[in-house]
């Protein structure tokens, strides 16, 4: 193998980990409030979903929420309850987020609570799925990244037992629902 | 016969025996806890621990919670491990390093209400052999080293029921506060202390 078809290889594989990772702009928002114990954070490495590739499937249905979760790459949420900023914080997080990298999906308002939902798009296949939900006094960033099926998410949710995945199943309950926009 | 197949003959048994010596380790180091909680627990004197094997964790499971029995299914055994912060020597960075130089791999982390919580696996043979959570919070290190593993779908629950307020945590927390008390009757079987290794 020679020196220029090793470097293209490593363009490449440089290019597939990058667009299966959280933006930039997400990653800063993230960042920022990293070290505020007053929000609740949860990583969730790609090693945890590969794991689920170990598990023997017990339908056909179960095998397709195994599959699907085991393309996924990572997960990262950033929340915080009773506090009087959740507005502040919701409006904060769409001047970061580039309207150019991310496709509304749907809005829903729904006790008081506004939640949008997005995706970045790679190659045809959505790359980052992410929710940004804002209430009088909560406030919650969702950014699930790797090769996403939509048709597949709200069980993804339910199969991984995860606080704050819960709120992915709304999007198959009001699938066109354009209340908030 | 030759000086050659004389040795081999003398030798056969010594390597036979030093086969089994070798293989008798492995089995040992594969189903002996983490060294580094062997460590811990030998260098912070103060410390607490805990021994559960499943049939403690299903007794504690006094409100017969199906799902609870369904998560412990294949832990064989759990220590917890509960450190002072301020003990001479501590030093967290250096623990979590101990851990992944043991091939224990970080797969999911999370911070809530003041509390960090780290959690771990490592495999063997493509199979998850172990798991370990590292959860500290103001004053306290507490370190649930498990053999054996949990379904991936219920590793956050597993660690939820037992950090936040239910039946079970409630148990086992009653252990760890009281550990110098009986536990009453009502409370059910408790967890065993001292070295099970």
């Amino acid at each position: 193998m020679n020196s220029k078809t090793i470097g293209m290889t490593a363009i490449m594989v440089i290019t597939t980990v990058s667009a299966f990772a959280q933006s930039d702009a997400i990653t800063k928002f993230f960042n920022k409030y990293a070290t505020d114990e007053s929000f609740t954070q949860v990583t969730v490495s790609s090693k945890m979903f590969s794991l689920f590739t170990e598990m023997e499937a017990e339908t056909p249905e179960d095998k397709e929420v195994l599959e699907a979760i085991s393309k996924l790459k990572g997960l990262r949420i950033l929340a915080k309850d009773d506090t009087r900023d959740a507005r502040t914080l919701y409006q904060e997080a769409f001047t970061l987020i580039p309207a150019a990298d991310y496709e509304e999906l749907m809005s829903v308002r729904d006790d008081n609570k506004d939640m949008k939902f997005m995706i970045r798009e790679n190659g045809g296949k959505i790359a980052e799925l992410l929710m940004v939900l804002g209430g009088a006094d909560e406030f919650m960033v969702l950014s699930l990244f790797g090769e996403i099926d939509l048709k597949q998410i709200s069980r993804i949710g339910r199969r991984m037992n995860v606080s704050g995945l819960e709120n992915l199943e709304k999007m198959n309950k009001k699938p066109n629902s354009k209340e908030n926009k | 016969m030759n000086a050659t197949e004389k040795s081999r003959e003398i030798l056969r048994p010594m390597l036979r025996a030093l086969l089994v010596m070798l293989m008798s380790a492995a089995v040992i180091a594969a189903s002996a806890q983490s060294r580094t909680t062997e460590k811990l627990e030998d260098q912070f004197e103060d410390s607490r621990a805990f021994f559960f094997y499943n049939n403690t964790l299903r007794m504690i499971n006094q409100a017969d919670d199906p799902e609870f029995d369904e998560i412990i299914r294949d832990i064989e055994k759990m220590k917890l491990l509960i450190i002072r912060k301020n003990a001479e020597g501590f030093d967290l960075k250096n623990i979590a390093r101990d851990y992944k130089s043991e091939d224990f791999e970080e797969i999911m982390t999370s911070r809530h209400k003041g509390r960090n919580f780290d959690i771990f696996l490592r495999e063997e043979g493509g199979k998850t052999r172990a798991m370990l959570a590292l959860v500290n919070d103001e004053d306290n290190l507490f370190v649930l080293d498990i053999l054996g593993s949990i379904d991936p779908g219920k590793v956050a629950k597993f660690f939820s029921v037992m950090d936040e307020e239910s039946d079970i945590s409630s148990r086992i927390r009653n252990f760890v506060t009281n550990d110098r008390e009986e536990p009453d009757d009502d409370d059910g079987p408790g967890p065993e202390k001292g070295n099970h290794d």
